[in-house]
């Protein structure tokens, strides 16, 4: 797996940016959410799929990715934040208690949308 | 987690005896045995189901805390000639991975706090390479990389003193250099020295290492002592000694090649060979390569004085050495050229645990997979220590279900949820993260599996099993798959046999590699687990040689057969991969895709000539891992040599439009039939899956170019293909060709068309009678 390189990963970053201004900015509104929404996982519109795909690759960056952590098997879901580091396992966001996979699956594309200044 | 352990044995007789090694942070847990019947907790399947076995086993055990010390290096018992010594000189080749800054941060241990977190990309701290140190008394002789990243002669006189000299100019990662360190009554020289040819390292220019060349003369008035009863350490120093067990510090990262200990210092010239009475010790790690590999746990030092090494946490063995030219691939022909050992602070061979308690086998048990249960503290937190129950010799049953359990240590630990950018575009989905996952990301020192990197980004080669595995249990859900994943998944075949009523042995992997066909000769059925992967040339001829003998083979997944893997000859707990040209988690290294423990080559055995489909009629073609589909019949089904396989099934039934693995009985990784590379003529292709999500796409070994239409919803080869062939002497295949099947036998309480498939095939099997011949089904056509 590629592993981050300081000054290419500079690059990688400008262009990303200029990615997600063009290409996927555009993309995002209410129709696409409210598809996530109703399927988070499973076959998706082109623009809801180009969305997600741009998300999941979070700049090949690990610190700062989100996951799903379950709390109670069945039960209850949290969003985790990877730390990057090995060692340091990731932080769990309690503020929000999902009773799903796919809630916290939606919950996670909610707050990347969100943090990223698409909504 | 309050409770985990592993066991000395993956599988036993009635008879024989287990151990059971346990940490356990509680006063003391209950242990059990159970058998397991189901491990899949999802309320919208049949639920878990153990049974308890009365064993003398059974009962409360004190509690203690085990730990894990990962990282590799070479051990050598101190020894008189490493004493009172006047002068002396270390010298090796190197090619340090993280001299000063890591791919990612690091845990480190330090001397006064015990383990503590280095900040991203902040020093790792310094590392040994020859070392005669004692961390705790701050005494001995030691050529490191220093905390900066520089060669540095460390020595210290046991009475506080203690002299750091370094050269100054931190080293490049993934270089070679000559280092060399001397003393002399006082005064000290090191040295480094970019070696620079056109393949061994990183660059084939020398201009980004013209400053990283330094000599530095200096004298000093610390004499260093000889650390009595300190051994010497290569790729690390004594941290402490601990109840009689070594714990290692200054855990090194990268190549080392040729190290040197004499009484004055070597040209470099002297090195490749070095002769005469100041030659104190000259480790040839390139010693015991022969034409079968290089499985030697042993560091044989070339000087008169017999002062051999012990090589510890199996570091990587068969890699290049500073004098690597490219012109050889494989070390088997080139020994000289592989003189290196590639350490990692990560490496994990053996936890080295205690014993905690024993289970004799009763003789009375029934073959089948068990487990130790292990519940401890309040919460009754537990671990579940699984092992597998072989059949007494003579007394087999018709069916035997083979664990591929060297899989199952492929992917022992893994870590790609947190260390792997691609793990999320792969399967489409938010990975889920549960307690094991979380005290793995934390707990680094319990190994990696054959997925991950090694904190200095380099592949992981071998896994070992004698550690917890955490990811191999039952309950446990897989980030990879949308629920169930090898261990775990195939507790849903198990329990669909069960449930049906068949008496049925288990058997392993390991047991394979170890006897060859005659472990499954008794058997009138074989059928694989959902994902066996990796496998032995041992392996491989065995399944081959059971079909020869008529036998009857169900491969109950997908993307079998698919890498090569050596077990070590000498310990069956280990198995090793070399990855590339597949669709691999990393690449092995120019010159370093031969397996060290047999000197064959690896990668994929397709590559070798040897497809899947030459020996499941079908190979990996496509992958995905949102969701699952169905399969369709084709018009070969309806054959009436094939139609008693689909009895009380409808001609336009979708086949497994249901299940606990992705919802369908087509889904994660898919196999193809395809007579180029070797499925059979006459084989009937049954059914086949369609209806693939995007995210599933045509795998790298079958792509010549990276072109657009290669997924699921545009690419008609992006399908599980369900095939039938019979083979000599009565034998027959039957292949799935879908990892998510066995998770749809349960359903509708195991009363569907997948259960009923599978019960038509296995009832058939059984029989005496050979199955209808589909010999002259098919003339060879060319593609």
């Amino acid at each position: 797996m590629p592993q981050a390189v300081p000054k290419e990963h500079e690059v990688l970053v400008g262009v990303d940016g200029r990615i997600l201004q063009d290409e996927v900015k555009p993309l995002v509104d209410a129709e696409i959410i409210e598809e996530h929404r109703r399927n988070p996982i499973g076959f998706h519109t082109d623009e809801l799929e180009r969305v997600l795909i741009y998300l999941r690759k979070h700049q090949l960056q690990q610190e700062g990715k989100l996951v799903i952590v379950c709390t109670k098997p069945h039960k209850e879901w949290c969003i985790g934040v990877l730390s990057g580091v090995r060692g340091i396992p990731p932080t769990i966001l309690r503020d929000q208690v999902f009773s799903s996979r796919e809630e916290a699956e939606h919950g996670i594309f909610l707050k990347r949308i969100k943090d990223l200044g698409l909504v | 987690m309050t409770v985990v352990g592993y066991s000395d044995k993956l599988s036993a007789f009635p008879g024989e005896k287990i151990k059971f090694m346990v940490s356990c942070d509680s006063v003391e847990y209950q242990a059990d045995i159970v058998k397991l019947i189901h491990g899949d907790t999802n309320p919208d399947g049949p639920g878990f189901k153990e049974e308890f076995v009365q064993t003398g086993a059974s009962g409360r055990y004190p509690g203690h805390q085990q730990e894990i010390h990962s990282g590799s290096y070479v051990v050598v018992q101190d020894s008189a000639g490493f004493q009172g010594l006047d002068a002396f000189a270390l010298q090796a080749y190197i090619w340090p991975t993280t001299p000063a800054k890591g791919p990612q941060g690091e845990m480190k241990w330090c001397s006064s706090t015990g383990w503590c977190m280095s900040a991203n990309g902040v020093s790792k701290g310094a590392q040994g390479i020859i070392t005669k140190w004692n961390a705790a008394s701050r005494s001995g002789y030691a050529l490191v990389a220093d905390e900066d990243g520089c060669v540095a002669l460390w020595l210290g006189d046991g009475n506080g003193g203690v002299a750091k000299i370094s050269s100054r100019a931190p080293l490049l990662a993934k270089c070679w250099y000559f280092v060399s360190t001397s003393y002399d009554r006082g005064r000290v020289v090191i040295q480094q020295e970019p070696i620079v040819g056109p393949a061994n390292g990183r660059f084939s220019l020398p201009y980004p290492l013209d400053g990283t060349t330094a000599r530095v003369e200096q004298t000093t008035t610390v004499r260093p002592s000889g650390a009595p009863g300190t051994p010497l350490l290569i790729a690390g120093w004594v941290e402490l000694i601990e109840n009689g067990m070594l714990v290692q510090g200054g855990k090194y990262n990268g190549k080392i090649d040729r190290p040197r200990l004499t009484s004055r210092p070597l040209a470099r010239d002297e090195m490749d060979a070095p002769q005469g009475p100041h030659v104190i010790a000259a480790w040839d790690f390139a010693h015991g390569i022969t034409r079968k590999g290089v499985a030697t746990k042993k560091a044989t030092d070339l000087s008169a004085n017999g002062l051999h090494g012990c090589i510890v946490n199996q570091p990587a063995r068969a890699v290049t050495g500073y004098n690597w030219t490219s012109q050889d691939m494989c070390f088997v022909h080139a020994p000289e050229q592989y003189g290196a050992i590639h350490f990692h602070d990560d490496d994990v061979a053996d936890a080295g645990w205690e014993v905690d308690f024993e289970l004799t086998v009763p003789d009375s048990i029934r073959s089948g997979l068990y487990a130790a249960r292990l519940r401890a503290g309040e919460d009754e937190d537990e671990d579940y220590i699984p092992f597998y129950v072989r059949p007494k010799r003579g007394q087999e049953a018709k069916i035997a279900f083979l664990a591929p359990t060297a899989s199952y240590m492929a992917y022992a630990n893994d870590h790609l949820t947190t260390n792997a950018a691609l793990a999320e575009l792969l399967v489409a989905r938010t990975p889920v993260m549960g307690a094991n996952d979380l005290f793995l990301a934390e707990h680094r020192e319990y190994g990696l599996s054959t997925y991950d990197t090694h904190s200095d980004g380099s592949g992981v080669c071998y896994s070992s099993r004698l550690r917890p595995i955490l990811n191999m249990r039952p309950k446990y859900r897989h980030w990879l798959s949308p629920s169930l994943w090898q261990f775990n998944a195939d507790l849903h075949l198990i329990d669909w046999l069960t449930e049906m009523g068949y008496e049925f042995d288990v058997v392993t992997d390991q047991d394979l590699n170890l006897e060859g066909v005659d472990l499954i000769k008794p058997y009138k059925v074989v059928l694989t687990g959902s994902h066996p992967e990796y496998y032995s040339n041992q392996m491989l001829d065995a399944v081959e040689a059971y079909q020869r003998g008529g036998g009857r083979f169900m491969y109950m997944g997908a993307n079998g057969f698919y890498w090569v893997v050596s077990y070590d000859p000498n310990d069956p707990n280990i198995i090793e991969v070399r990855k590339g040209d597949g669709s691999n988690a990393w690449k092995a290294l120019p010159g370093e895709r031969h397996l060290s423990f047999n000197g064959e080559y690896g990668t994929l055995w397709r590559h070798r000539n040897r497809a899947p489909q030459k020996i499941a009629g079908t190979g990996f073609v496509a992958e995905g891992f949102d969701i699952s589909s169905y399969y369709r019949r084709n018009p070969d089904s309806f054959d009436p040599r094939a139609a008693w396989i689909f009895e009380g099934i409808g001609e336009d039934e979708l086949i497994g439009d249901f299940g606990l693995v992705g919802g369908g009985a087509a889904g994660l990784e898919l196999d193809i039939y395809d007579q180029e590379l070797g499925s059979p003529p006459h084989a009937l292709v049954l059914a086949s899956s369609e209806k693939h999500t995007d995210i599933y796409l045509e795998v790298l070994e079958e792509l010549f170019f990276n072109v657009p239409g290669m997924s699921g919803t545009q690419n008609a080869r992006v399908r599980a293909d369900i095939v039938y062939y019979t083979t000599p002497n009565g034998g027959a295949v039957f292949s799935l060709s879908s990892i998510a099947f066995c998770g749809s036998l349960s359903h509708n309480n195991y009363d569907n068309n997948c259960s009923r498939m599978i019960a038509n095939v296995v009832n058939r099997f059984l029989l005496d009678e050979a199955p209808p011949s589909t010999a002259e089904a098919a003339a060879v056509v060319a593609r």
